[in-house]
């Protein structure tokens, strides 16, 4: 983890860019059901605050159409050693990042876990998202009574197309993932892995 | 009329079918999201939750939302067995009944304006009043962990409130190459529907963190349904959730 005052800056710091970022990854998780749901056009407006703190967006003009909703499969990558540091002088110019490998912070998913992405930047754009760690929950197996006798129903899951006025989802490690890939891309911004 | 905005690192959606819907009315659910954020965000500095961490603040001064919601948690804490709990490795993070707790008593601010027919959704997490546009109950679609742009299940839903909790990082495949184990064992998400959002959300994260005897949880609890995917693509219903299918239309 990184120092407050590191934290601090770069909450200060919002990379605008980063719903199309991570789109660009094939990583969608939080934009996807708006996707679904953006064949609704009458009275619907999609609108973002200026800027938010960690956790939020910072403004840009972006539409929630037309992202992968299909993202490709993700490596794992290899948990840094305490001596790695990637940095690039090379810069492409006008480009928005330096070449190399960012870590982002380890953000912390409710309680199951911790999710941090590396960020990988090849002629100062973002073509890859990898995972250096991923939320897994504790399996305690003894912390309820079962004191019911329930009929539980098990069925393979298929996919349905139908109309439908909204989705319900997960997010919590889908926002852990948004908040450690931001903080990768500042570090990409200024061409150090900090 | 119907509005999405970014709050909380989250879409919020907001749609009210009565006609005397106005733009005000959005205005005021949104402004009380912002209110929320600022007070119980773990990311902000300024946050009560922040200053609770820093130590510059004890939780017996804390607003009194904030005491609601501890009083939410611990209920919480004592219905799971202990197994829910706001701290966690030192840190105090409310935001497993924060979201629920917010998603409803924004709802309460629309029905005490009168509006009757609405739903508000926080990141896939929604509270439903009345009937939609097409005056039926709300059908509500749960996607598919494995490809967002799937719905495996679709329901309906009138004065409820459904959650889900999850991760679909886990979903997207991603795992531990050398350990391709101990994926095929985990819940990857848990939807669960309640009396209103507030219970429905509580009762989904701490099932979800349960693994797979948080469904058993969930049986047990009257007036509560869930429908659990886990990380082999196989489903697991409570005993009424197919009360809730939506019966697809003949011919």
């Amino acid at each position: 983890m990184k120092t407050t005052a590191r934290q601090n800056w770069k909450r200060n710091a919002l990379s605008a860019s980063l719903l199309v970022a991570a789109a660009a990854a094939g990583y969608s998780g939080l934009q996807a059901s708006d996707a679904l749901q953006s064949s609704e056009t009458s009275d619907t407006s999609v609108e973002q605050p200026g800027r938010g703190g960690r956790g939020g967006f910072g403004g840009g003009n972006h539409h929630l159409q037309g992202l992968d909703l299909n993202p490709p499969e993700v490596e794992l990558a290899p948990t840094p050693s305490a001596t790695e540091s990637t940095q690039s002088t090379e810069k492409v110019a006008g480009a928005e990042y330096y070449d190399g490998q960012y870590y982002g912070d380890a953000v912390s998913a409710d309680r199951w876990g911790t999710m941090q992405v590396v960020a990988v930047i090849e002629n100062g754009e973002l073509v890859d998202v990898l995972i250096a760690d991923y939320p897994r929950n504790t399996n305690e197996s003894d912390i309820i009574t079962r004191n019911a006798l329930p009929t539980l129903i098990s069925e393979a899951i298929e996919a349905q197309s139908a109309d439908i006025d909204f989705v319900s989802r997960a997010t919590d490690s889908s926002q852990a993932f948004v908040q450690s890939l931001e903080s990768a891309l500042l570090d990409a911004a200024i061409g150090i892995d900090l | 009329m119907k509005q999405t905005r970014w709050l909380m690192g989250m879409p919020i959606t907001v749609e009210i079918v009565d006609a005397s819907a106005t733009a005000e009315a959005f205005d005021t659910v949104y402004a009380y999201f912002n209110y929320v954020d600022e007070t119980f965000s773990p990311f902000k500095p300024t946050s009560e939750v922040s200053r609770v961490n820093g130590g510059e603040l004890t939780l017996d001064k804390t607003c009194d939302d904030m005491q609601v919601v501890l009083e939410l948690a611990e209920l919480t804490k004592q219905e799971t067995n202990g197994y829910f709990d706001v701290w966690h490795n030192g840190t105090f993070n409310p935001s497993g009944v924060v979201k629920g707790w917010a998603i409803d008593e924004a709802a309460s601010l629309l029905y005490l304006q009168g509006f009757r027919n609405f739903y508000v959704d926080a990141g896939g997490d929604v509270q439903v009043y009345g009937k939609n546009a097409r005056v039926q109950a709300w059908t509500v679609g749960i996607c598919n962990p494995f490809n967002l742009s799937q719905i495996v299940k679709t329901v309906r839903l009138d004065d409820r409130g459904i959650a889900t909790s999850g991760s679909y990082m886990r979903g997207a495949h991603i795992y531990n190459p050398h350990n391709d184990a101990d994926k095929l064992d985990e819940i990857v998400s848990i939807s669960v529907i309640g009396p209103d959002v507030l219970e429905a959300d509580r009762f989904a994260t701490a099932a979800f963190a349960m693994g797979r005897d948080g469904i058993y949880l969930i049986e047990s609890l009257p007036g509560f349904e869930a429908y659990m995917i886990d990380g082999q693509g196989q489903a697991t219903l409570t005993t009424h959730f197919q009360d809730y299918v939506r019966v697809p239309a003949v011919g």
